[in-house]
């Protein structure tokens, strides 16, 4: 008796798991489907509505007049370095850190995991599943590897003036497109980028980040 | 099988949901996907990229592609390994039949064939 009340338990534990996970599913579903809906993403903080959309003709071409203005800045400074002088700089070090064999590196991974993607289905097709899952634990841990190259190259090259460059649009695009809704209908949510830059407090930080991640959907999401 | 994480996106894309409405869309012409019909933002265009490609998917599945299963469609992994394995064999035929053009003229193919002229939907979802 005990031991089938035992069992019971094992398996509510079990299935209540399982609908958890589901929930979880149908809850990034559902997110992912609101942020497909529109070319604008509405989304709720802290009781109030906000959103944010695609820049018009006009905000593009202040988004280019600044872009050009902080490129043009930040080169004139000496302390600042492009990409490839960094990529050198690295190179040139008393322990070189070498980032085109690094990015090679990860071409030839890539090769690695096509290969392993045509064994993958050769093997599914005469039915060999244990021998696929192996292949495709290999894949993934191949996938990570090259996950892991990229973001130390990311890390490695994130003060060159591209990367600071990019950093500055990207807040950018917060100050200019992240809008509040009032009672007279969306408004922008920062007066100006001075006002953007001076937020200290740490909801309007979370609030910032929400935007920038919806943002990056809108604009850039990558795969 | 392995479980594993699926890129959410992906997995709308492949819903049967989403997949009769994309249909339903191209067929009629009246219904929208989304609220915009212009100026799509890059999830969007991600969304019709996968929506297509899985449309194809199904339609190649109801078709008897040569080992292309569900399981294969509905994990992320296994279908991007599916499409780099169908670009190399493809590729590797194209090459063939260049050297060798009555070999594939005159097999017949394994898929099954579609009656474009019935009004009845080709792809039935087993969903």
């Amino acid at each position: 008796m005990a031991e089938t009340n035992e069992k019971e338990k094992v398996d509510k534990k079990k299935l209540l798991a399982e609908v958890n996970e589901r929930l979880k599913e149908l809850d990034e579903l559902h997110d992912v489907e609101e942020m497909i809906q529109h070319n604008t993403i509405e989304f709720q903080f802290d009781t109030k509505s906000y959103r944010v959309r695609k820049p018009d003709r006009r905000e593009r071409q202040e988004l280019r007049e600044v872009k050009n203005k902080k490129k043009n800045q930040l080169l004139r400074d000496p302390e600042n370095v492009t990409e490839e002088e960094l990529v050198h700089l690295y190179l040139n070090r008393a322990q070189p850190v070498d980032i085109p064999k690094m990015r090679q590196e990860i071409r030839t991974l890539q090769h690695k995991i096509d290969q392993l993607a045509v064994r993958i289905i050769d093997a599914r097709r005469v039915g060999n599943v244990n021998g696929s899952e192996q292949l495709e634990k290999e894949a993934e841990k191949i996938k990570y590897e090259q996950m892991s190259l990229q973001y130390r190259i990311g890390e490695l090259l994130s003060t060159c003036v591209e990367e600071q460059l990019k950093n500055y649009i990207q807040e950018y695009l917060v100050y200019l497109l992240l809008e509040e809704k009032t009672s007279d209908g969306w408004h922008r949510y920062f007066k100006s980028y001075d006002d953007f830059m001076n937020s200290s407090d740490e909801d309007e930080d979370r609030l910032i980040y929400r935007a920038t991640y919806y943002l990056s959907a809108l604009l850039y999401r990558n795969a | 099988m392995l479980k594993r994480t699926q890129d959410p996106l992906r997995k709308l894309a492949r819903s049967s949901q989403y997949q009769v409405l994309y249909v339903r869309a191209k067929e009629l012409g009246c219904i929208h996907l989304f609220e915009n019909t212009s100026d799509l933002s890059r999830i969007q265009m991600e969304f019709l990229y996968w929506i297509a490609l899985y449309n194809r998917l199904y339609q190649d599945l109801a078709m008897g592609e040569d080992c292309l299963t569900e399981e294969i469609i509905d994990d992320d992994l296994l279908c991007d390994c599916y499409l780099i394995w169908e670009e190399k064999v493809k590729r590797k035929r194209e090459k063939d039949s260049l050297k060798n053009p009555n070999k594939y003229s005159k097999s017949k193919s394994n898929k099954r064939q579609i009656d474009h002229s019935a009004s009845a939907p080709s792809v039935v979802f087993t969903r």
